[in-house]
Protein backbone atom coordinates (compact mmCIF):
# COMPACT_ATOMS: atom_id res chain seq x y z
CA UNK A 1 0.00 0.00 0.00
CA UNK A 2 1.57 3.38 -1.08
CA UNK A 3 2.60 5.92 1.74
CA UNK A 4 -0.55 7.78 2.54
CA UNK A 5 0.46 11.64 1.97
CA UNK A 6 0.34 13.78 4.55
CA UNK A 7 -0.59 17.78 4.97
CA UNK A 8 2.21 20.54 5.31
CA UNK A 9 1.89 23.84 6.81
CA UNK A 10 2.79 26.34 3.94
CA UNK A 11 4.80 28.90 6.05
CA UNK A 12 7.17 28.70 9.02
CA UNK A 13 4.99 31.59 10.31
CA UNK A 14 1.98 29.86 9.92
CA UNK A 15 2.63 27.01 12.61
CA UNK A 16 4.21 29.60 14.22
CA UNK A 17 1.05 31.47 14.51
CA UNK A 18 -1.13 28.22 14.84
CA UNK A 19 0.80 27.23 18.11
CA UNK A 20 0.10 30.50 19.47
CA UNK A 21 -3.30 30.85 18.63
CA UNK A 22 -3.79 27.24 20.43
CA UNK A 23 -2.35 28.98 23.21
CA UNK A 24 -3.48 32.38 23.50
CA UNK A 25 -7.30 31.96 24.90
CA UNK A 26 -9.75 33.36 27.10
CA UNK A 27 -7.61 32.49 29.78
CA UNK A 28 -4.50 34.98 28.94
CA UNK A 29 -6.85 38.01 29.13
CA UNK A 30 -8.92 36.72 31.89
CA UNK A 31 -7.12 34.06 34.19
CA UNK A 32 -3.82 35.36 34.23
CA UNK A 33 -5.02 39.31 35.88
CA UNK A 34 -7.38 37.78 38.16
CA UNK A 35 -4.33 35.75 39.09
CA UNK A 36 -1.44 38.31 39.66
CA UNK A 37 -4.18 40.54 41.86
CA UNK A 38 -4.77 37.75 43.84
CA UNK A 39 -1.69 36.39 44.77
CA UNK A 40 0.77 39.30 45.28
CA UNK A 41 0.92 41.72 42.53
CA UNK A 42 4.26 42.28 40.76
CA UNK A 43 5.62 39.58 43.32
CA UNK A 44 3.33 37.32 41.78
CA UNK A 45 5.85 37.14 38.54
CA UNK A 46 9.16 35.96 40.43
CA UNK A 47 7.16 31.97 40.63
CA UNK A 48 5.37 33.03 37.12
CA UNK A 49 8.94 33.57 35.54
CA UNK A 50 10.63 30.53 37.04
CA UNK A 51 7.71 28.53 36.24
CA UNK A 52 7.92 29.53 32.55
CA UNK A 53 11.60 28.98 32.54
CA UNK A 54 11.37 25.46 34.22
CA UNK A 55 8.25 24.12 32.92
CA UNK A 56 6.39 26.43 30.06
CA UNK A 57 9.48 26.34 27.57
CA UNK A 58 10.47 22.56 28.25
CA UNK A 59 7.42 21.90 27.91
CA UNK A 60 7.15 23.16 24.89
CA UNK A 61 10.37 21.86 23.47
CA UNK A 62 9.03 18.38 24.55
CA UNK A 63 5.91 18.75 22.70
CA UNK A 64 7.39 20.22 19.37
CA UNK A 65 10.11 18.01 19.31
CA UNK A 66 8.44 14.29 20.04
CA UNK A 67 5.51 15.76 17.44
CA UNK A 68 7.74 15.82 14.90
CA UNK A 69 9.18 12.90 15.58
CA UNK A 70 6.09 10.79 15.29
CA UNK A 71 5.16 13.01 12.03
CA UNK A 72 8.64 10.99 10.34
CA UNK A 73 6.77 7.99 11.00
CA UNK A 74 3.39 9.37 10.01
CA UNK A 75 1.82 9.51 12.93
CA UNK A 76 0.26 12.80 14.24
CA UNK A 77 -1.71 11.92 17.18
CA UNK A 78 -0.48 11.21 20.71
CA UNK A 79 -1.17 7.14 19.94
CA UNK A 80 0.70 7.09 17.26
CA UNK A 81 3.22 9.39 18.73
CA UNK A 82 4.04 7.15 21.67
CA UNK A 83 4.12 4.17 19.75
CA UNK A 84 7.03 5.53 17.65
CA UNK A 85 8.54 6.88 20.52
CA UNK A 86 8.50 4.09 23.19
CA UNK A 87 8.00 1.23 20.54
CA UNK A 88 6.29 -0.72 23.44
CA UNK A 89 2.61 -2.53 23.23
CA UNK A 90 1.49 0.15 25.77
CA UNK A 91 2.18 3.08 24.45
CA UNK A 92 -0.44 3.63 22.23
CA UNK A 93 -2.98 3.09 25.06
CA UNK A 94 -1.24 5.98 26.96
CA UNK A 95 -1.83 8.17 24.08
CA UNK A 96 -5.37 7.68 24.27
CA UNK A 97 -5.27 10.78 26.69
CA UNK A 98 -4.29 12.62 23.64
CA UNK A 99 -7.59 12.26 21.93
CA UNK A 100 -9.74 12.51 25.25
CA UNK A 101 -8.38 15.51 26.81
CA UNK A 102 -9.04 18.33 23.66
CA UNK A 103 -12.01 15.97 22.72
CA UNK A 104 -13.80 16.53 26.49
CA UNK A 105 -12.37 20.29 26.11
CA UNK A 106 -14.17 21.21 22.98
CA UNK A 107 -17.61 20.25 24.04
CA UNK A 108 -17.65 23.02 26.54
CA UNK A 109 -14.76 25.52 25.24
CA UNK A 110 -17.10 25.96 21.60
CA UNK A 111 -20.14 26.89 24.04
CA UNK A 112 -18.20 29.73 26.18
CA UNK A 113 -16.34 30.99 22.49
CA UNK A 114 -20.20 31.33 21.46
CA UNK A 115 -21.14 33.56 24.43
CA UNK A 116 -17.98 35.93 23.42
CA UNK A 117 -19.00 36.09 20.01
CA UNK A 118 -22.79 36.81 20.97
CA UNK A 119 -21.88 39.56 24.03
CA UNK A 120 -19.28 41.10 20.94
CA UNK A 121 -23.42 41.44 18.85
CA UNK A 122 -25.01 42.34 21.71
CA UNK A 123 -22.45 45.25 22.56
CA UNK A 124 -22.84 46.66 18.86
CA UNK A 125 -26.74 46.46 19.21
CA UNK A 126 -26.99 48.28 23.10
CA UNK A 127 -28.33 44.88 24.53
CA UNK A 128 -27.00 45.52 27.45
CA UNK A 129 -26.50 49.23 27.44
CA UNK A 130 -28.54 50.51 29.97
CA UNK A 131 -26.96 48.09 32.53
CA UNK A 132 -24.48 49.68 35.41
CA UNK A 133 -24.33 47.08 38.05
CA UNK A 134 -22.68 44.12 38.18
CA UNK A 135 -25.90 42.03 39.80
CA UNK A 136 -27.78 43.07 37.16
CA UNK A 137 -25.23 41.77 34.45
CA UNK A 138 -25.47 38.65 36.32
CA UNK A 139 -29.06 38.07 35.92
CA UNK A 140 -28.44 39.22 32.21
CA UNK A 141 -25.50 36.24 31.55
CA UNK A 142 -27.82 33.63 33.37
CA UNK A 143 -30.98 34.44 31.33
CA UNK A 144 -29.05 34.55 28.43
CA UNK A 145 -27.48 31.02 29.26
CA UNK A 146 -31.44 29.58 30.32
CA UNK A 147 -30.47 29.34 33.93
CA UNK A 148 -31.65 31.86 35.50
CA UNK A 149 -34.92 34.07 34.66
CA UNK A 150 -36.06 37.58 33.60
CA UNK A 151 -33.84 40.00 31.76
CA UNK A 152 -34.13 40.04 28.20
CA UNK A 153 -34.31 36.32 27.33
CA UNK A 154 -36.94 33.92 28.00
CA UNK A 155 -35.23 30.74 26.69
CA UNK A 156 -32.01 29.54 25.43
CA UNK A 157 -32.54 29.98 22.05
CA UNK A 158 -30.32 32.83 21.12
CA UNK A 159 -27.18 31.16 23.12
CA UNK A 160 -28.11 28.16 21.41
CA UNK A 161 -28.20 29.86 17.88
CA UNK A 162 -24.77 31.54 18.76
CA UNK A 163 -23.30 28.43 19.60
CA UNK A 164 -24.23 26.78 16.03
CA UNK A 165 -23.03 29.83 14.39
CA UNK A 166 -19.60 28.93 16.15
CA UNK A 167 -19.54 25.20 16.02
CA UNK A 168 -19.88 25.27 12.06
CA UNK A 169 -17.01 28.03 11.98
CA UNK A 170 -14.75 25.90 14.00
CA UNK A 171 -16.43 22.85 11.78
CA UNK A 172 -15.54 24.61 8.55
CA UNK A 173 -12.12 25.56 9.09
CA UNK A 174 -11.11 21.97 9.94
CA UNK A 175 -12.80 20.82 6.98
CA UNK A 176 -10.95 22.94 4.91
CA UNK A 177 -7.71 21.69 5.81
CA UNK A 178 -4.50 22.57 7.27
CA UNK A 179 -2.76 24.96 5.62
CA UNK A 180 -6.02 26.62 3.72
CA UNK A 181 -7.76 26.36 6.70
CA UNK A 182 -5.71 26.57 10.28
CA UNK A 183 -2.97 28.51 8.88
CA UNK A 184 -4.74 30.77 7.12
CA UNK A 185 -7.20 31.92 9.75
CA UNK A 186 -4.34 32.09 12.55
CA UNK A 187 -2.40 34.35 9.76
CA UNK A 188 -5.50 36.72 9.98
CA UNK A 189 -6.66 36.14 13.52
CA UNK A 190 -3.43 36.70 15.86
CA UNK A 191 -2.67 40.05 13.94
CA UNK A 192 -6.18 41.70 14.39
CA UNK A 193 -5.67 39.87 17.80
CA UNK A 194 -2.59 42.01 18.48
CA UNK A 195 -3.95 45.07 17.01
CA UNK A 196 -7.42 44.99 19.35
CA UNK A 197 -5.95 44.41 22.26
CA UNK A 198 -3.34 47.01 21.71
CA UNK A 199 -6.21 49.63 21.21
CA UNK A 200 -7.83 48.83 24.13
CA UNK A 201 -5.46 48.47 26.15
CA UNK A 202 -3.91 52.02 24.94
CA UNK A 203 -8.05 52.78 25.62
CA UNK A 204 -7.18 51.83 29.09
CA UNK A 205 -3.97 53.61 29.25
CA UNK A 206 -5.72 56.61 28.92
CA UNK A 207 -8.62 56.91 31.15
CA UNK A 208 -6.98 58.92 33.82
CA UNK A 209 -9.43 59.51 36.26
CA UNK A 210 -12.87 58.57 35.12
CA UNK A 211 -14.13 59.72 38.34
CA UNK A 212 -13.40 63.49 39.67
CA UNK A 213 -14.68 62.82 42.83
CA UNK A 214 -12.61 59.55 43.46
CA UNK A 215 -9.09 61.24 42.55
CA UNK A 216 -7.25 58.19 44.07
CA UNK A 217 -9.12 55.43 41.21
CA UNK A 218 -6.86 56.38 38.72
CA UNK A 219 -4.71 54.73 36.34
CA UNK A 220 -1.36 55.03 38.15
CA UNK A 221 -3.31 53.79 41.10
CA UNK A 222 -4.54 50.74 38.88
CA UNK A 223 -1.38 50.10 37.31
CA UNK A 224 -0.05 49.95 40.77
CA UNK A 225 -2.68 47.66 42.51
CA UNK A 226 -1.87 44.75 39.46
CA UNK A 227 1.99 45.37 39.79
CA UNK A 228 3.02 46.82 43.23
CA UNK A 229 4.81 43.43 44.64
CA UNK A 230 3.81 42.08 48.03
CA UNK A 231 6.93 39.87 48.72
CA UNK A 232 5.46 38.51 51.96
CA UNK A 233 3.28 35.93 49.49
CA UNK A 234 6.05 34.42 48.19
CA UNK A 235 6.81 32.45 51.17
CA UNK A 236 2.97 30.72 50.47
CA UNK A 237 3.08 27.21 48.11
CA UNK A 238 -0.55 28.32 47.10
CA UNK A 239 1.34 31.43 45.51
CA UNK A 240 3.86 29.15 43.62
CA UNK A 241 1.39 26.46 42.50
CA UNK A 242 -1.19 29.51 41.65
CA UNK A 243 2.15 30.70 39.12
CA UNK A 244 3.07 27.02 37.92
CA UNK A 245 -0.81 26.53 36.84
CA UNK A 246 -1.20 29.43 35.19
CA UNK A 247 2.21 29.01 33.30
CA UNK A 248 0.70 25.46 32.79
CA UNK A 249 -2.51 26.41 31.46
CA UNK A 250 -1.75 28.74 28.95
CA UNK A 251 0.83 26.94 26.88
CA UNK A 252 -1.80 24.60 25.63
CA UNK A 253 0.60 21.92 26.80
CA UNK A 254 -0.84 18.07 27.25
CA UNK A 255 -2.95 19.01 25.19
CA UNK A 256 -1.69 16.14 22.61
CA UNK A 257 -2.29 19.95 20.00
CA UNK A 258 0.92 21.42 19.44
CA UNK A 259 2.58 17.61 19.07
CA UNK A 260 -0.03 17.38 16.33
CA UNK A 261 0.72 20.47 14.86
CA UNK A 262 4.39 19.81 15.02
CA UNK A 263 4.03 16.26 13.00
CA UNK A 264 3.07 18.40 10.24
CA UNK A 265 6.87 19.59 9.82
CA UNK A 266 9.36 17.78 7.93
CA UNK A 267 12.33 15.85 9.60
CA UNK A 268 14.69 18.94 9.32
CA UNK A 269 12.47 22.04 10.00
CA UNK A 270 13.39 23.69 12.54
CA UNK A 271 11.36 23.28 15.91
CA UNK A 272 14.18 24.64 18.97
CA UNK A 273 13.20 28.49 17.56
CA UNK A 274 9.82 27.95 16.39
CA UNK A 275 8.64 26.64 19.76
CA UNK A 276 10.31 29.22 21.77
CA UNK A 277 9.09 31.78 20.12
CA UNK A 278 5.35 30.60 20.02
CA UNK A 279 5.79 30.10 23.87
CA UNK A 280 7.14 33.92 23.71
CA UNK A 281 4.25 34.87 21.71
CA UNK A 282 1.88 33.81 24.29
CA UNK A 283 3.35 35.53 27.35
CA UNK A 284 3.54 38.50 25.26
CA UNK A 285 -0.78 38.17 24.76
CA UNK A 286 -0.81 37.19 28.02
CA UNK A 287 1.32 39.46 30.59
CA UNK A 288 1.74 42.31 28.00
CA UNK A 289 -2.25 43.06 26.86
CA UNK A 290 -3.98 40.53 29.17
CA UNK A 291 -2.51 42.05 32.23
CA UNK A 292 -3.11 45.52 31.09
CA UNK A 293 -6.88 45.79 30.22
CA UNK A 294 -9.47 44.05 33.18
CA UNK A 295 -7.83 44.74 36.43
CA UNK A 296 -6.81 48.01 35.84
CA UNK A 297 -10.18 49.12 33.85
CA UNK A 298 -11.98 47.36 36.92
CA UNK A 299 -9.91 49.06 39.19
CA UNK A 300 -11.01 52.43 37.94
CA UNK A 301 -14.89 51.85 38.12
CA UNK A 302 -14.82 49.19 40.89
CA UNK A 303 -12.04 50.18 43.41
CA UNK A 304 -9.50 48.01 44.84
CA UNK A 305 -12.01 45.73 46.97
CA UNK A 306 -14.50 45.88 43.80
CA UNK A 307 -12.08 44.19 42.00
CA UNK A 308 -10.60 42.09 44.38
CA UNK A 309 -13.78 40.41 44.25
CA UNK A 310 -14.33 40.40 40.59
CA UNK A 311 -11.61 38.51 40.63
CA UNK A 312 -12.29 36.05 43.30
CA UNK A 313 -15.30 35.16 41.78
CA UNK A 314 -13.63 33.87 38.44
CA UNK A 315 -12.35 34.22 35.29
CA UNK A 316 -16.31 34.38 33.65
CA UNK A 317 -17.62 36.66 36.59
CA UNK A 318 -14.77 38.90 35.53
CA UNK A 319 -15.05 38.76 31.59
CA UNK A 320 -18.74 38.44 31.57
CA UNK A 321 -19.99 40.67 34.26
CA UNK A 322 -17.28 42.93 35.40
CA UNK A 323 -16.09 44.17 31.85
CA UNK A 324 -19.17 44.59 30.22
CA UNK A 325 -20.76 46.88 33.07
CA UNK A 326 -17.22 48.67 32.88
CA UNK A 327 -17.40 49.25 29.58
CA UNK A 328 -20.67 50.49 29.50
CA UNK A 329 -19.23 53.00 31.63
CA UNK A 330 -16.47 54.47 29.24
CA UNK A 331 -17.47 56.49 25.86
CA UNK A 332 -18.33 54.50 22.58
CA UNK A 333 -18.21 52.06 25.09
CA UNK A 334 -20.40 50.07 22.42
CA UNK A 335 -17.64 50.08 20.29
CA UNK A 336 -14.94 49.11 22.83
CA UNK A 337 -17.20 45.95 24.12
CA UNK A 338 -17.32 44.44 20.49
CA UNK A 339 -13.56 44.73 20.47
CA UNK A 340 -13.25 43.38 23.72
CA UNK A 341 -15.70 40.10 23.08
CA UNK A 342 -14.14 39.86 19.36
CA UNK A 343 -10.85 39.61 20.96
CA UNK A 344 -11.94 36.99 23.52
CA UNK A 345 -13.99 35.46 20.38
CA UNK A 346 -10.83 35.42 18.32
CA UNK A 347 -8.68 34.06 21.08
CA UNK A 348 -10.85 31.04 21.64
CA UNK A 349 -11.53 29.84 18.07
CA UNK A 350 -8.11 29.87 17.21
CA UNK A 351 -8.06 27.07 20.25
CA UNK A 352 -10.86 25.50 19.62
CA UNK A 353 -9.31 24.31 16.21
CA UNK A 354 -6.57 23.19 17.47
CA UNK A 355 -8.60 20.89 20.09
CA UNK A 356 -10.36 18.46 16.77
CA UNK A 357 -6.87 18.53 14.70
CA UNK A 358 -5.64 15.84 16.99
CA UNK A 359 -8.87 13.39 16.67
CA UNK A 360 -8.47 14.61 12.45
CA UNK A 361 -5.12 13.14 12.28
CA UNK A 362 -5.94 9.98 14.45
CA UNK A 363 -8.54 9.00 11.98
CA UNK A 364 -6.36 10.19 8.91
CA UNK A 365 -2.79 8.61 10.25
CA UNK A 366 -4.24 5.48 11.74
CA UNK A 367 -7.69 4.34 9.57
CA UNK A 368 -6.35 5.84 6.69
CA UNK A 369 -9.65 8.44 6.43
CA UNK A 370 -9.66 11.73 4.04
CA UNK A 371 -9.99 14.65 5.95
CA UNK A 372 -13.51 15.92 4.67
CA UNK A 373 -14.88 12.29 5.81
CA UNK A 374 -12.92 12.61 9.56
CA UNK A 375 -13.83 16.41 10.08
CA UNK A 376 -17.83 15.54 9.54
CA UNK A 377 -17.81 12.51 11.72
CA UNK A 378 -15.87 14.45 14.48
CA UNK A 379 -18.14 17.05 14.19
CA UNK A 380 -21.66 15.07 14.51
CA UNK A 381 -19.62 13.04 17.58
CA UNK A 382 -18.65 16.82 19.02
CA UNK A 383 -22.53 18.40 18.06
CA UNK A 384 -23.99 15.52 19.84
CA UNK A 385 -22.19 15.57 23.23
CA UNK A 386 -21.84 19.20 23.59
CA UNK A 387 -25.73 19.53 24.23
CA UNK A 388 -24.92 18.26 27.35
CA UNK A 389 -22.67 21.30 28.32
CA UNK A 390 -25.24 23.09 26.85
CA UNK A 391 -28.46 22.12 28.50
CA UNK A 392 -26.58 20.29 31.31
CA UNK A 393 -24.69 23.84 32.55
CA UNK A 394 -27.10 24.65 35.41
CA UNK A 395 -26.36 20.79 36.67
CA UNK A 396 -22.87 21.56 36.48
CA UNK A 397 -21.86 19.08 33.68
CA UNK A 398 -19.72 22.20 32.18
CA UNK A 399 -17.68 22.21 35.45
CA UNK A 400 -17.51 18.41 35.30
CA UNK A 401 -16.09 18.06 31.78
CA UNK A 402 -13.98 20.88 32.92
CA UNK A 403 -12.50 18.99 35.90
CA UNK A 404 -11.74 15.49 33.75
CA UNK A 405 -10.20 16.81 30.97
CA UNK A 406 -8.90 20.26 31.48
CA UNK A 407 -7.64 20.13 35.06
CA UNK A 408 -6.72 16.18 35.66
CA UNK A 409 -6.60 14.28 32.52
CA UNK A 410 -4.22 17.28 30.48
CA UNK A 411 -1.94 17.33 33.79
CA UNK A 412 -1.39 13.62 33.83
CA UNK A 413 -0.76 13.61 29.84
CA UNK A 414 1.72 16.19 30.12
CA UNK A 415 3.41 14.38 33.25
CA UNK A 416 3.23 11.51 30.48
CA UNK A 417 5.12 12.77 28.15
CA UNK A 418 7.68 14.03 29.66
CA UNK A 419 8.30 10.79 31.30
CA UNK A 420 8.34 9.10 28.39
CA UNK A 421 10.69 12.06 26.30
CA UNK A 422 13.07 11.01 29.55
CA UNK A 423 13.03 7.62 29.56
CA UNK A 424 12.57 7.22 25.98
CA UNK A 425 13.94 8.96 23.92
CA UNK A 426 16.15 9.71 26.56
CA UNK A 427 18.40 13.81 27.75
CA UNK A 428 21.23 13.63 24.74
CA UNK A 429 19.07 12.04 22.12
CA UNK A 430 16.24 14.63 22.85
CA UNK A 431 18.15 17.47 22.68
CA UNK A 432 19.97 16.10 19.48
CA UNK A 433 16.89 15.31 18.31
CA UNK A 434 15.27 19.22 19.58
CA UNK A 435 17.86 20.72 17.63
CA UNK A 436 17.63 18.62 14.34
CA UNK A 437 17.38 21.29 12.08
CA UNK A 438 17.33 23.85 14.61
CA UNK A 439 18.20 27.74 13.67
CA UNK A 440 18.64 28.55 16.83
CA UNK A 441 21.53 26.59 19.37
CA UNK A 442 20.40 26.88 22.64
CA UNK A 443 23.28 26.10 25.73
CA UNK A 444 24.09 22.39 26.47
CA UNK A 445 23.48 22.72 29.95
CA UNK A 446 19.90 23.50 29.22
CA UNK A 447 19.23 20.27 28.33
CA UNK A 448 19.13 19.15 32.14
CA UNK A 449 16.10 21.08 32.74
CA UNK A 450 13.99 18.21 31.36
CA UNK A 451 14.58 16.35 34.71
CA UNK A 452 13.75 19.88 36.68
CA UNK A 453 10.35 20.06 34.58
CA UNK A 454 9.46 15.79 35.56
CA UNK A 455 10.11 16.79 39.50
CA UNK A 456 8.16 20.13 39.46
CA UNK A 457 5.57 18.68 37.64
CA UNK A 458 4.88 15.69 39.68
CA UNK A 459 5.30 17.90 42.78
CA UNK A 460 2.76 20.15 41.32
CA UNK A 461 0.20 16.94 40.59
CA UNK A 462 0.73 15.24 43.67
CA UNK A 463 -0.33 19.05 45.60
CA UNK A 464 -3.30 19.38 43.22
CA UNK A 465 -4.22 15.46 43.60
CA UNK A 466 -4.29 15.74 47.63
CA UNK A 467 -6.43 19.11 47.90
CA UNK A 468 -8.21 19.29 44.56
CA UNK A 469 -9.16 17.01 42.64
CA UNK A 470 -9.72 13.80 45.06
CA UNK A 471 -12.43 15.91 46.96
CA UNK A 472 -13.90 16.90 43.95
CA UNK A 473 -14.29 12.70 42.90
CA UNK A 474 -15.17 11.98 46.23
CA UNK A 475 -18.36 14.60 46.33
CA UNK A 476 -21.04 11.85 45.37
CA UNK A 477 -19.18 8.91 47.69
CA UNK A 478 -19.42 11.50 50.31
CA UNK A 479 -22.62 11.95 49.82
CA UNK A 480 -23.74 8.52 49.74
CA UNK A 481 -21.58 8.05 53.06
CA UNK A 482 -23.36 10.12 55.10
CA UNK A 483 -27.15 9.54 54.03
CA UNK A 484 -27.69 7.75 57.18
CA UNK A 485 -26.81 10.45 59.58
CA UNK A 486 -28.92 13.23 60.34
CA UNK A 487 -29.73 15.72 58.21
CA UNK A 488 -27.17 18.16 59.94
CA UNK A 489 -24.26 16.40 59.33
CA UNK A 490 -25.58 14.84 55.85
CA UNK A 491 -23.25 16.46 52.23
CA UNK A 492 -25.06 17.89 49.68
CA UNK A 493 -26.80 15.59 47.76
CA UNK A 494 -25.09 15.21 44.19
CA UNK A 495 -27.47 15.61 41.18
CA UNK A 496 -27.65 12.63 39.28
CA UNK A 497 -26.42 14.27 35.96
CA UNK A 498 -22.75 14.64 37.85
CA UNK A 499 -22.96 10.91 38.03
CA UNK A 500 -23.91 10.49 34.39
CA UNK A 501 -21.55 12.71 32.94
CA UNK A 502 -18.61 10.73 34.95
CA UNK A 503 -20.11 7.32 33.33
CA UNK A 504 -20.61 9.06 30.31
CA UNK A 505 -16.53 10.43 30.42
CA UNK A 506 -15.45 7.23 30.97
CA UNK A 507 -17.23 5.19 28.31
CA UNK A 508 -15.94 7.85 26.03
CA UNK A 509 -12.55 7.22 27.21
CA UNK A 510 -13.08 3.02 26.71
CA UNK A 511 -14.32 3.81 22.76
CA UNK A 512 -11.40 5.93 22.85
CA UNK A 513 -9.05 3.01 24.12
CA UNK A 514 -11.24 0.60 21.36
CA UNK A 515 -10.64 2.29 18.37
CA UNK A 516 -6.71 2.73 19.10
CA UNK A 517 -7.02 -1.08 19.80
CA UNK A 518 -8.92 -1.56 16.07
CA UNK A 519 -6.25 0.81 14.21
CA UNK A 520 -3.44 -1.25 15.46
CA UNK A 521 -5.16 -4.43 14.64
CA UNK A 522 -5.79 -3.58 11.35
CA UNK A 523 -2.43 -2.41 10.85
CA UNK A 524 -0.98 -5.53 11.82
CA UNK A 525 -3.23 -7.00 9.43
CA UNK A 526 -2.65 -4.94 6.61
CA UNK A 527 0.78 -5.59 7.28
CA UNK A 528 0.77 -9.43 7.86
CA UNK A 529 -1.11 -9.32 3.76
CA UNK A 530 1.60 -7.26 2.80
CA UNK A 531 3.98 -9.62 3.97
CA UNK B 1 2.29 52.80 41.89
CA UNK B 2 5.49 52.02 43.84
CA UNK B 3 9.08 51.97 42.55
CA UNK B 4 9.16 48.44 42.69
CA UNK B 5 5.41 48.04 40.96
CA UNK B 6 7.46 50.12 38.03
CA UNK B 7 10.74 47.73 38.23
CA UNK B 8 8.57 45.04 38.16
CA UNK B 9 6.25 45.88 35.44
CA UNK B 10 9.36 47.10 33.50
CA UNK B 11 11.42 44.02 33.80
CA UNK B 12 7.85 41.54 33.12
CA UNK B 13 7.14 43.82 30.02
CA UNK B 14 11.39 43.92 29.30
CA UNK B 15 12.05 39.92 29.19
CA UNK B 16 9.00 39.51 27.33
CA UNK B 17 9.33 41.63 24.94
CA UNK B 18 13.46 41.18 24.92
CA UNK B 19 12.84 37.25 24.07
CA UNK B 20 9.94 37.78 21.54
CA UNK B 21 12.36 40.31 19.80
CA UNK B 22 15.11 37.92 19.70
CA UNK B 23 13.07 34.96 18.34
CA UNK B 24 11.45 37.10 15.22
CA UNK B 25 14.88 38.52 14.53
CA UNK B 26 16.20 34.80 14.56
CA UNK B 27 13.50 33.71 12.11
CA UNK B 28 13.77 37.20 10.05
CA UNK B 29 17.66 36.65 9.76
CA UNK B 30 17.73 32.88 9.13
CA UNK B 31 18.65 32.23 5.53
CA UNK B 32 16.35 29.60 4.94
CA UNK B 33 13.54 28.73 2.39
CA UNK B 34 10.71 30.32 4.01
CA UNK B 35 8.37 28.48 2.41
CA UNK B 36 8.49 24.72 2.78
CA UNK B 37 5.75 22.86 0.51
CA UNK B 38 3.56 24.04 -1.76
CA UNK B 39 0.20 23.46 -0.69
CA UNK B 40 -1.43 19.82 -0.57
CA UNK B 41 2.06 18.05 -2.15
CA UNK B 42 3.28 14.79 -1.23
CA UNK B 43 5.32 15.42 1.98
CA UNK B 44 5.25 11.91 3.31
CA UNK B 45 8.88 11.77 5.49
CA UNK B 46 10.34 8.44 6.63
CA UNK B 47 13.23 8.35 8.58
CA UNK B 48 16.37 8.60 6.32
CA UNK B 49 18.34 5.21 6.84
CA UNK B 50 21.72 6.51 7.73
CA UNK B 51 20.19 9.17 10.53
CA UNK B 52 22.42 9.21 12.97
CA UNK B 53 19.77 9.57 15.75
CA UNK B 54 17.78 6.52 15.08
CA UNK B 55 20.79 4.22 13.98
CA UNK B 56 20.79 1.03 15.20
CA UNK B 57 17.34 1.86 16.88
CA UNK B 58 14.77 -0.68 15.69
CA UNK B 59 12.03 0.22 13.27
CA UNK B 60 9.10 1.95 15.18
CA UNK B 61 6.01 -0.77 15.13
CA UNK B 62 4.32 -1.12 12.34
CA UNK B 63 1.95 -3.95 13.33
CA UNK B 64 2.10 -4.54 17.36
CA UNK B 65 -1.38 -4.89 18.64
Amino acid sequence: MAPRQRENWGTRLGIIFAVAGSAVGLGNFLRFPGQVCQNGGGAFMIPYFISFLLLGIPLCWIEWTMGRYGGRYAHGSLPGIFDAVVQRPWAKYAGVLGLFVPLVIFFYYTYVESWCLAYSVFSLLGSYAQIDKPEQMQAFLSAFQGIGSGGKFNSIGVAYGFFLLTFVANMVVIYVGLARGIELLCKIAIPVLLVAGIVLLVRILTLGTPDPNRIDMNITHAYGFMWNPNFSVLTQPKVWLAAAGQVFFTLSVGLGAIMTYASYLRANDDVALSSTTAASMNELFEVIIGGSIVIPAAYLFLGPEGTLEAARRGTFDLGFVTMPVILNKIPFGEIFGFYWFFLLFLAGITSSISLLQPLVSFLEDEFGWDRHKAAIAIGIFCFVISHACIFGLGAGVLDEFDFWGGQLAITVCALLEVLIFLRYMGIERGWRELHRGADVQWPAWLRYVFVVTAVYLGAIIMYWAAFEWVPWIMKPFGYLVTMGLPPHWRAAPVQPAILWTRAGLLLMLLVLLALVRLAWWRRARRAGGAA
Amino acid sequence: MTAAGWIFLVVSWGAILALCGFCFWKIMTTTRENIHAPLDIDTDEHDPQGDADTRGAPAPPQGVA
